[in-house]
This record gives C-alpha cells, sequence and structure tokens, in this order.
C-alpha cells in the first residue's frame, strides 16, 4: 500500500515534469505539440549516447540532455511556429499548421532515435547513475533516483508557479496568453517570449526524459506516446494553461493509474486517461482548477 | 411621423463576466427611419449591435420586432428574418472572390434548409446557386462595385471592401440593416459616398442602425439618434437634439469640456486607426 | 496488346490499389470535417468500429451487403450522438478529445474479449470483398465530396471555417452544418474499416492507433484539406512512396515528418496547391511575355 503510494508520487512527478512544458506551450501560444514525447525519449537517447561508453557522469549529462532538448524544441519554434503565427492570421488556420508541424517532427525525431537504436529499447548503463535503496521498514523501499525525481519535480514546479507570478517574464507570458496583439503593441518583445517558453518546455521534457531513462533502465521511442496521451489527460483536468492545475492533475492522475494496475482490472490503465479526457472536456471543459477563458463559441 | 416602430430594445442587459457591457438600455428604431447609434468607445454601441443581429445573448430585458419577441433567436435565424449587419472590421473571405462572397450574403434561405438535400438535390442546388447569383449582382450594381465582382477582396482598397460588405448585407434584401461604424478608416471622400449610399438605401424605405463615432456623418445622414454611455441609453431624439444634451458633451468630451479637447480629438480622427477618439461637429 | 500490359499492371499492383482506395476513404474522412473547419478525426476510431461490425456481422452469418449497411448505420448513429457530446468543443479541445476517442476504442477493443476477440483481434473474415465495389465507393465519394465543396453549398463550409460568426450573420445555422461534416467524416471512416476487414480477412485492435491517425492526418496535409483531390493524391502518395522507395528503407518516415513541417509552415494547402500553381504558371508567363504592361495595368486599376 505504502510502495504504491511512493510509486504514484513519483510517477506523478514524472508526470508533472513532462505536462508542465506542454501545458505551458499550449496556454500562451495556442502549440498543441505532439512532438513534446518525442522530445522527451530525445532526452534519453542523449543521456544514452554520453554514458554508454563510461564518459560522462550523471550531472553534467542531465544538463546537456535538458539543453539538447530545449534547442529542438526552440528549433521547431524558429524554422516553423514563428513563421505560421506571423503568417497565418486566422487563428484556427495557425493551431492547425502548428499541430500538423509538430506531428511531423515528432516523426523525425522518433525516426532519427529508432534508427540510431536500431529500433529496440535503450538504455544507459547502470555506471552512468548508481541507484540505492533506502528500506523505510518490510518490503517498503525508495530509491535515490526515485527522491531525485521527486525533489526536482517540486523544485520546477514551484519555481515555475513562482516564476510565472512574479517575474518580468512571467507577466509577459500571462500577458501573451490573454490577448497576443495587445501585448506586442504594448511593447512585449512577442518572439522572444515565444522562443524562450519553447525552450523551457522542450527542456523540462528533456529533464524529465533523463531522469525516467536512469529510473526506468531504459526508454524507447513509443516511450513518448504514452506519456504525451497522459499529459493530454492531465492538460484537460487540470485546465489548459493552468501550473496549478497541471501539477495538481498530474499526481491526481498518477494515483488513480497507479491504483488501477494495483487493485482494478489493470489492462483498463490506458482507459482511464481517455475517458478522463472525454469526461472533463463533456462536464467542465475549462479544467477542475482554472479560472482560463475557454473557446467561445 | 408614427409609424409603428420596426424593433424595440427593452431594458436590454448583457454582463460578461463581471463587467455590465449593457444596463437598462432602451431604444425604438421606426420602420424606414435611419436611426444613429453614438457613443464613447466601450459605451455598449457594438454589443447592443451584436444583441440585436443575436451574436450576443440578453442576461435581462426583451427585444421585439414587428412587436413579436426574438431575443430567443438565434443569429442564422435573426439574419433570414431580415437582419442584416456589417462587422466594424472587413469580414470578407479571402479564399473567394467578390461575387462569391456577396453570393453567400444572398443565399439565406437556402442556408436555412437541410443541408443534405441542399447537398443532393440537383434542382435546389441549380436555383439557389442562379438566385444568389442574381442577388449579388445585383446588391454589387446598388453599391457600385458590380465592376469589381471577380477581383480578390484583399485586391481591393479599403473603402470599397467595405461596400462589399454592405453589398453582402443587401444581398439578402434584409428588414433591418445593422452598420458598425461602416466609415472606420476611410478617407473623407469615402465618408461622404457611402453617406450619400445609406441616404438612397433609406429613400428606397430601408430601416437602418448606423453606428458612428462621427456625429458630423450621424447629423447628415439620421433621422434621429441614441447616444449612449456606460451601458445606457443617455440622450435620443433628433440629431441636433442628441448633439447638443449636455450629458453627450459630456460624455464625449469628459469634464469642463472646451474647444481644445475637441480639436486634439480630430487632429487624431484625421491621422489616426479607426478606433480613434470621436470627432464633434462644432 | 495495350489492354493486356494494363490488365498484367493491374494484377501486379492490385493490393496496392486496393490499399489507396481504403486510405482515400479514410483520409475523406479526415479532409471533410478539415474543411468546414471542424478539428475531429474521430474518422480513425470509426474506422475501428465500422471494421468490427462488420465483420462481426459477417462471422455471424449476415450476408455482405446488409453487414456494411448495418456498420453504416451504427457508425451514423454513433456519430451523430458523438457530435451532440463535443457540440461545445472547438479546434485544438476537440482534436484531443476526437483522439482520446479513437484511442478509447482501441483500449474498448483491447479489452472487451467477450465480443471482441481482445488483443488478437478477429481472424477468419470471410473474404467477400473485391477491388470493384470498394473502387465504385471511391468513386461516388468523390462526386459526392465534389458537390459538397461546390457551389453556395460549399462555400457556407469555407465561411464556417473561416470566421464563424460571420457564418451564423449568413443565416447558416454553423452547428447543423459542423454536424453534418462530423457525421459525413464517421461514415467514410466507417467504410474504410469495414473494407480493409472484408478484403484482408483479420483486425487487430491496434490498427485503429496512434499511427493510423498521423497516417490519415499526414495524407491530407500533405495532399491538401481544401479539396478532396488533395486528400485522394496524399492517399496515393503516401501508400504507394513507401513500396516505391524501399531503398530508402527506414527513413521514408523522416521524409514525411520533413515534408509536413516544410509544407505546413510554407504552403498550408498541400501539394495541390502548389500542382495548380505550376500549372497557372505557363499560363500567366504567356501573359507576360504577350504584353507584359497588361498584368501592371490591372494591378494599377486595382491599387
Amino acid at each position: 500500500m505504502l510502495q504504491q503510494l511512493i510509486n504514484a508520487i513519483v510517477f506523478g512527478s514524472v508526470l508533472t515534469l513532462f505536462s508542465l512544458g506542454l501545458s505551458l506551450a499550449w496556454g500562451t501560444l495556442d502549440v498543441l505539440n505532439l512532438a513534446h514525447g518525442a522530445v522527451f525519449v530525445f532526452a534519453g537517447f542523449i543521456t544514452y549516447e554520453l554514458t554508454k561508453d563510461s564518459t560522462m557522469s550523471f550531472v553534467p549529462t542531465l544538463i546537456v540532455a535538458s539543453l539538447a532538448a530545449g534547442a529542438v524544441t526552440l528549433a521547431l519554434e524558429l524554422v516553423a511556429f514563428r513563421r505560421i503565427r506571423l503568417h497565418f492570421p486566422a487563428r484556427r488556420q495557425a493551431e492547425l499548421s502548428m499541430l500538423v508541424v509538430s506531428v511531423g517532427a515528432a516523426t523525425v525525431i522518433g525516426e532519427v532515435v529508432s534508427h540510431q537504436t536500431s529500433e529496440a529499447a535503450f538504455s544507459p548503463p547502470a555506471s552512468a547513475f548508481s541507484i540505492h535503496r533506502y528500506s523505510l521498514g518490510g518490503s517498503v523501499g525508495i530509491t535515490n533516483i526515485q527522491i531525485l525525481i521527486v525533489v526536482a519535480a517540486i523544485i520546477v514546479a514551484v519555481a515555475l508557479d513562482q516564476g510565472i507570478r512574479r517575474t518580468r517574464y512571467g507577466r509577459a507570458i500571462r500577458a501573451l496568453a490573454y490577448d497576443p496583439t495587445t501585448t506586442q503593441l504594448l511593447g512585449v518583445n512577442v518572439g522572444a517570449v515565444a522562443a524562450a517558453t519553447m525552450f523551457l518546455a522542450g527542456a523540462l521534457a528533456g529533464l524529465a526524459g533523463v531522469m525516467l531513462a536512469i529510473y526506468l533502465g531504459g526508454e524507447e521511442v513509443a516511450t513518448g506516446q504514452d506519456y504525451l496521451l497522459t499529459a493530454f489527460a492531465i492538460l484537460i483536468v487540470g485546465g489548459v494553461g493552468s501550473i496549478r492545475g497541471a501539477i495538481v492533475s498530474a499526481y491526481l492522475i498518477a494515483l488513480a493509474e497507479t491504483a488501477v494496475v494495483a487493485y482494478g482490472p489493470s489492462q483498463w490503465r490506458d482507459g482511464v486517461a481517455f475517458l478522463l479526457i472525454l469526461v472533463m472536456l463533456l462536464v467542465r471543459p475549462q479544467g477542475l482548477f482554472a479560472r482560463r477563458r475557454f473557446q467561445r463559441a | 411621423m408614427s409609424a409603428a416602430p420596426l424593433l424595440e430594445v427593452r431594458d436590454a442587459s448583457v454582463r460578461f463576466g463581471g463587467v455590465h457591457a449593457l444596463r437598462g438600455a432602451e431604444l425604438s428604431v421606426s420602420t424606414g427611419s435611419l436611426c444613429g447609434l453614438i457613443g464613447p468607445n466601450g459605451s455598449g454601441k457594438s454589443t447592443l449591435v451584436n444583441v440585436i443581429s443575436r451574436l450576443t445573448k440578453l442576461t435581462g430585458g426583451a427585444l421585439l420586432m414587428d412587436g413579436d419577441e426574438i431575443d430567443s433567436l438565434s443569429a442564422d435565424r435573426a439574419r433570414a428574418a431580415g437582419i442584416a449587419r456589417t462587422f466594424q472590421t472587413v469580414r470578407l473571405l479571402p479564399s473567394m472572390d467578390v461575387l462569391a462572397n456577396v453570393m453567400l450574403g444572398g443565399a439565406t434561405h437556402f442556408a436555412q434548409r437541410s443541408v443534405a438535400v441542399n447537398w443532393l438535390w440537383p434542382p435546389r442546388r441549380a436555383n439557389a446557386n442562379r438566385t444568389a447569383r442574381q442577388a449579388a449582382l445585383v446588391a454589387l450594381e446598388r453599391v457600385g462595385m458590380a465592376a469589381h465582382a471577380h477581383a480578390r477582396p484583399q485586391a481591393l482598397p479599403y473603402g470599397q471592401q467595405r461596400r462589399v460588405e454592405i453589398a453582402r448585407a443587401l444581398a439578402s434584401r434584409p428588414r433591418l440593416l445593422l452598420l458598425d461604424e461602416p466609415t472606420a478608416g476611410m478617407s473623407h471622400h469615402e465618408r461622404e459616398e457611402v453617406g450619400d449610399l445609406l441616404m438612397e438605401l433609406r429613400r428606397e424605405g430601408l430601416t437602418q442602425v448606423l453606428v458612428e463615432h462621427d456625429l458630423a456623418m450621424i447629423h447628415r445622414v439620421c433621422d434621429h439618434a441614441h447616444a449612449l454611455n456606460f451601458g445606457r441609453v443617455i440622450a435620443s431624439g433628433s440629431t441636433q437634439e442628441v448633439a447638443a444634451d449636455p450629458g453627450v458633451r459630456e460624455a464625449y468630451l469628459g469634464h469642463g469640456s472646451s474647444g481644445e479637447r475637441a480639436q486634439d480629438s480630430e487632429r487624431a480622427q484625421e491621422s489616426g486607426p479607426p478606433e480613434s477618439p470621436a470627432k464633434v461637429s462644432q | 496488346m495495350a489492354i493486356a500490359s494494363i490488365s498484367s499492371w493491374y494484377a501486379g499492383n492490385e493490393t496496392l490499389i486496393q490499399n489507396i482506395l481504403i486510405y482515400a476513404l479514410l483520409a475523406f474522412s479526415v479532409q471533410v470535417v478539415l474543411r468546414a473547419g471542424v478539428f475531429s478525426l474521430a474518422g480513425i476510431g470509426f474506422y475501428a468500429i465500422g471494421s468490427y461490425t462488420a465483420a462481426l456481422l459477417l462471422k455471424k452469418g449476415w450476408p455482405t451487403v446488409p453487414s456494411i449497411l448495418a456498420a453504416v448505420l451504427l457508425c451514423i448513429l454513433l456519430g451523430y450522438l458523438l457530435a451532440l457530446l463535443l457540440v461545445r468543443l472547438r479546434d485544438l479541445y476537440l482534436a484531443m478529445a476526437t483522439v482520446a476517442f479513437d484511442l478509447m476504442v482501441g483500449v474498448v477493443a483491447t479489452n472487451w474479449t467477450g465480443l471482441t476477440g481482445g488483443p488478437l483481434g478477429v481472424t477468419g473474415i470471410p473474404l467477400v470483398m473485391g477491388t470493384l465495389p470498394i473502387f465504385l465507393t471511391a468513386v461516388g465519394a468523390m462526386l459526392l465530396l465534389g458537390l459538397l465543396q461546390r457551389g453556395v453549398l460549399g462555400r457556407s463550409f469555407e465561411a464556417i471555417r473561416e470566421d464563424e460568426p460571420l457564418a451564423l450573420t449568413l443565416a447558416i445555422d454553423t452547428s447543423r452544418y459542423r454536424h453534418f461534416a462530423f457525421v459525413i467524416s464517421c461514415v467514410l471512416g466507417c467504410l474504410a474499416g469495414a473494407y480493409h476487414a472484408l478484403l484482408f480477412g483479420t483486425i487487430e485492435p491496434t490498427d485503429a492507433g496512434f499511427e493510423l491517425i498521423v497516417l490519415a492526418l499526414s495524407m491530407v496535409i500533405i495532399g491538401g484539406f481544401r479539396s478532396w483531390a488533395g486528400a485522394l493524391l496524399g492517399a496515393i502518395l503516401l501508400t504507394w512512396l513507401p513500396l516505391e522507395l524501399t531503398s530508402v528503407g527506414s527513413w521514408l518516415n523522416l521524409v514525411y515528418g520533413g515534408l509536413m513541417i516544410v509544407l505546413a509552415t510554407w504552403l498550408p494547402g498541400g501539394l495541390l496547391d502548389a500542382l495548380r500553381a505550376l500549372l497557372r504558371l505557363p499560363a500567366r508567363l504567356r501573359l507576360l511575355l504577350r504584353s507584359p504592361s497588361s498584368l501592371a495595368a490591372t494591378g494599377e486599376e486595382r491599387g
């Protein structure tokens, strides 16, 4: 029971790290980035490449892989999203085009990774990070990587939440989410804010990807897809663009999925997320926690 | 003149969250008249037009046409019932030419019928396309844009795009035409021309509601006017009466008004964007 | 002789042609909603529902045509119900809800073992489908979709896509039109699935998963979403190219992905738009060569 709770909290922390970037991009820039899962796996792949010959220790690897993930997402912003935002004034067309770009990017990144890894699961060597398990009495225990994941998630969540609320960048983000045209007129460099946001989103996915690769001992291209679908549910339950909503619903969904696997019909695990998405969209499309305006008819 | 009112707005209020866009606005437009609607930015003019065209729901009050309540009507039904409108910004579809844009305005009857039958029953399709085209050509002729029927709307100068919008609204032969700042952003000459057009349409018996910043324009073309501020009608009557109303002058010029502010805003009107402050005729 | 060579070519490529036709139906199902500004990918879920319904009825001993008709009727009913359920959703929210629906269908198909055979899927479906009925269905669909995008009716859908409040003030009952496009999409997806099952004889619950969503969307975006012809072009290219470019092998997906990025960013009308521009080019050049001033004159008149 306690062990299940620990597992749920760790899982929820990974989901938090993963979905915060997705929520940020959609909430502020109308980008539903389907390449987010691929970027996440890409960071795991970089970790594998850097550590397989034991050439790099953990902390530099974590930093390099996260920055690489951020750079990939930033490249997407600079090559495609920025142009689309400028040239497609109709919001609906822009949203569709950006979604399609992200599908294409997911394909490209996934293809590169699976080609380099011969389409098999890849695992960083055990030497990349030596895992210790601390016993909490009986069969219950927690490993150092689990602790690291939870701590990282808490730090990132608090920093992002406070950053959005208090910093200049945070104010620009909120203004952009509310009304891009006016924000531009007020003299905010929308291009720079968008670039920073996409970079941050990618780097957060990267952070989650690296730690998950160590935690699970391996990843494959399909891992990103599974997480992406769960993250959809988190966004919808928490409300698009709401940082706190995403955090709370990440842990809620982690708890629900862990419970279904542990005590319920485990093969319905995937169903939990999809069912939540459908039910939430029908009952409360603005999310459980969000106050952000919802698409008006 | 005591023609029965075509349109009546009674105690209309609209709330968006905590913001009151309209609070108890009253309005009456008699058949065949050209009614001006003035007021500073954010006074509720556009909301009122949205309410009459049924794009915005009333949170209180009533809307009557020919004495029948129409506040439960949807926007598409309202158009079919004869309420046509233009928008503050040009909203022509860039993917089709001028004629096709106006044809959409001339096919309102067709648009209300069953989609499946419209799709699969050839006589209905052919008939709709023919009548819509005729209606569109007539409307384009009416606004003097027939020569540009096959131009792309975005290739036309701004003033002509606005005329095409008026044609699209006229193509369904509406009973009531709502014009939301049809001359915004136009040159003085273009404004005069649109004013002439509206007066001609009035002479032909079309009832119109004209939202306008420019009191001079209202004065020139309208029979009577209503002034709005903070979501309420603060003055109504003949255009002279409304222009002379102390409440209206205060709403436009602020407290302790003098010619100075008016001149400032006049300058802004000449060079500024469509949303620039009002110009007051001296 | 010509006939003989055509028929031998046909014999060698029959499976390819069948696949193209089925994917074309699926691509139409995505295109018809995108053109109307309805961002639904529910057609892929109905691909699964259609394939299971037709196959299971057929295995129960139903004749072919009633099995397919029953599948279509079920999809019309379910599609309409889903449209009503999702009536408040637009754009990305709708896309996400319909993707969730598709994947939910997959989860149900995997786990409702009593009905669907669970993870093993359905096998031994009688192979009652030939190329001709699929061909006729696809041609019929093209004709009907052609009608749906022409004239005032076709432009009404465009108006809904580009400016929904404006469409309302043109007396277009936008929710009725949106529902209509949605149900047509469901029927097309259903037909593609049913034909696939009855042609190849097996169904796996993972058939209509995330990959099929991406494939169908790629076809429509690469070909061009504004016309059924674009969807057809996309279906042909993305079914045929993998066979032609076996030397490229696993890098093929890379090409698709790159193509999607490039097209969505620079050419939202897809290859069909590029093709049309290319076809218009000679005429424009000729006009320019004959009287360079004529273009300038019309430009001046407009400006």
